[in-house]
């Protein structure tokens, strides 16, 4: 059936299997979930959630003096005790495409120690400030622990998601000194 | 102050400021900025959700919908579940939808057992459109009985018809003569002169039992008797199969026939 819009929000997720795990050596896009995953059942199996955001409205001039991501856990499956990482990558279109994922993340926006709790607004700050842009958009990459799996157990978590219209869709909160003003001096 | 469709701004401290910035809209420009409310309001037999910049409206007794945007409506009605025979013809598998009360929880409108016992109809609100499910519990499964098609058959669709406004439709990423049978992968616009008047998009369908197994969906449209029908479902044998164990949601997909 199918959903009607004008456009799509910002929050999607990927899923990749490899081969001989449940999904089979697969790759996939939701663009109306975000769900970040770790698992093994027959083989390996990650997801990744990516968020967008358009910080364009920084201005240029600007000293960011904190940022923090919110987002809504909706669903924890907590077997391993993994912790969530996130990391800047903002793919080169959007929505993102199955080849964006990776396997480990670089861990250099923040990280969500385990263990994550359910049902609640968490808003961890974002490290490497200099990484959020003025003039783009800035792109967050969720992984949900690292390694591979060693059991046949599972771990994921899922944010609540824009289209889901429950008003907890992931933001993007910044602080930031403002541009001084310009200076006009007559003699 | 709100900044665009996303953001806004806060003055924190002398020459501080605080931005927010969401993965969607928030907002909407009607004269000045207002926030978007996703939640529809009945009035007079009509669920309606005016509180954005375009305004859609479903009424509570038989679920058809209207969407309006740059002054044109897009309308739509449910024919029913139906399948697709060899020819891709359009074929109903029963007289549905039934006649149901809608059920409301915040921006959710269910019409429980709309498409038979233990098939419901859910349609999402959100900022940026309506998602519509059809969730099927065991009971739904079990009350459609024997699929018609027998075990070689080949489709389960749920077909929806639209009325488009004269001249709006213009296809979409990739080409469609308007009379042959389409299929995609990716999303299916609706213009008008060259401006966005509706989307589809046409994701996956999961199927929430553990672990969450994708499904691919089948992507067509066609032209039949001057409308144009979107469906979606799965290419398969058996009725039973294609809705699984546990319960399915049949995300956003479309056929035109």
């Amino acid at each position: 059936m199918p959903s009607i819009a004008l456009g799509a929000a910002e929050d999607d997720c990927s899923r990749w299997g490899s081969s001989g795990s449940w999904f089979g050596a697969t790759l996939g896009v939701f663009t109306e979930s975000t769900r970040a995953e770790r698992w093994k059942f027959g083989d390996y199996c990650f997801g990744h959630i990516y968020l967008r955001f358009n910080t364009s409205v920084i201005p240029p001039g600007a000293t960011l003096t904190s940022a923090k991501l919110w987002f809504y856990t909706t669903n924890i499956t907590d077997m391993q005790g993994y912790s969530l990482y996130g990391e800047y990558f903002l793919p080169a279109s959007w929505p993102p495409v199955a080849t964006d994922f990776a396997l480990e993340s670089a861990a250099d926006a923040l990280t969500v120690a385990n263990p994550i709790a359910e049902g609640v607004w968490h808003s961890p700050s974002l490290t490497n400030l200099g990484s959020i842009s003025r003039d783009d958009y800035t792109g967050l990459r969720m992984t949900l622990g690292t390694g591979t799996p060693a059991d046949v157990t599972m771990d994921l978590v899922d944010f609540d998601w824009y289209e889901n219209g429950s008003g907890k869709a992931p933001y993007l909160e910044v602080e930031y000194a403002g541009v001084a003003k310009l200076a006009m001096f007559v003699r | 102050m709100v900044i665009n469709e996303t953001s806004e701004r806060v003055k924190i401290g002398p020459n501080k400021y605080r931005v927010t910035t969401a993965v969607g809209p928030r907002f909407y420009h009607d004269g000045i900025w207002k926030t978007i409310d996703p939640v529809p309001v009945l009035n007079s037999g009509w669920y309606e959700m005016t509180k954005n910049k375009f305004q859609v409206r479903q009424n509570a007794a038989d679920a058809s919908w209207e969407w309006t945007y740059r002054g044109k409506t897009v309308i739509g009605s449910f024919v029913g579940l139906g399948w697709l025979n060899i020819s891709t013809k359009v074929r109903q598998i029963a007289a549905v939808p039934q006649t149901v009360t809608p059920v409301q929880t915040g921006n959710l409108l269910t019409w429980p057992g709309y498409f038979g016992a233990g098939l419901d109809l859910v349609w999402r609100y959100n900022g940026i459109g309506c998602k519509q499910e059809i969730v099927a519990t065991q009971a739904g499964r079990a009350s459609l009985g024997a699929p018609p098609w027998g075990a070689a058959g080949t489709a389960i669709v749920i077909v929806e018809r639209l009325v488009l406004p004269s001249g709006a439709l213009r296809y979409l990423e990739g080409e469609w003569d308007g009379v042959n049978p389409f299929e995609t992968d990716s999303v299916i616009r609706l213009e008008d002169d060259g401006g966005i008047l509706a989307r589809f998009s046409i994701d996956k369908a999961y199927n929430e039992a553990t672990p969450p197994a994708q499904v691919t969906l089948l992507k067509r449209l066609v032209l039949e008797s001057g409308h144009i029908y979107l469906a979606s479902g799965q290419r398969v044998s058996t009725l039973t199969t294609a809705l699984g164990s546990g319960t399915w949601r049949l995300d956003p997909s479309i056929e035109v026939e």
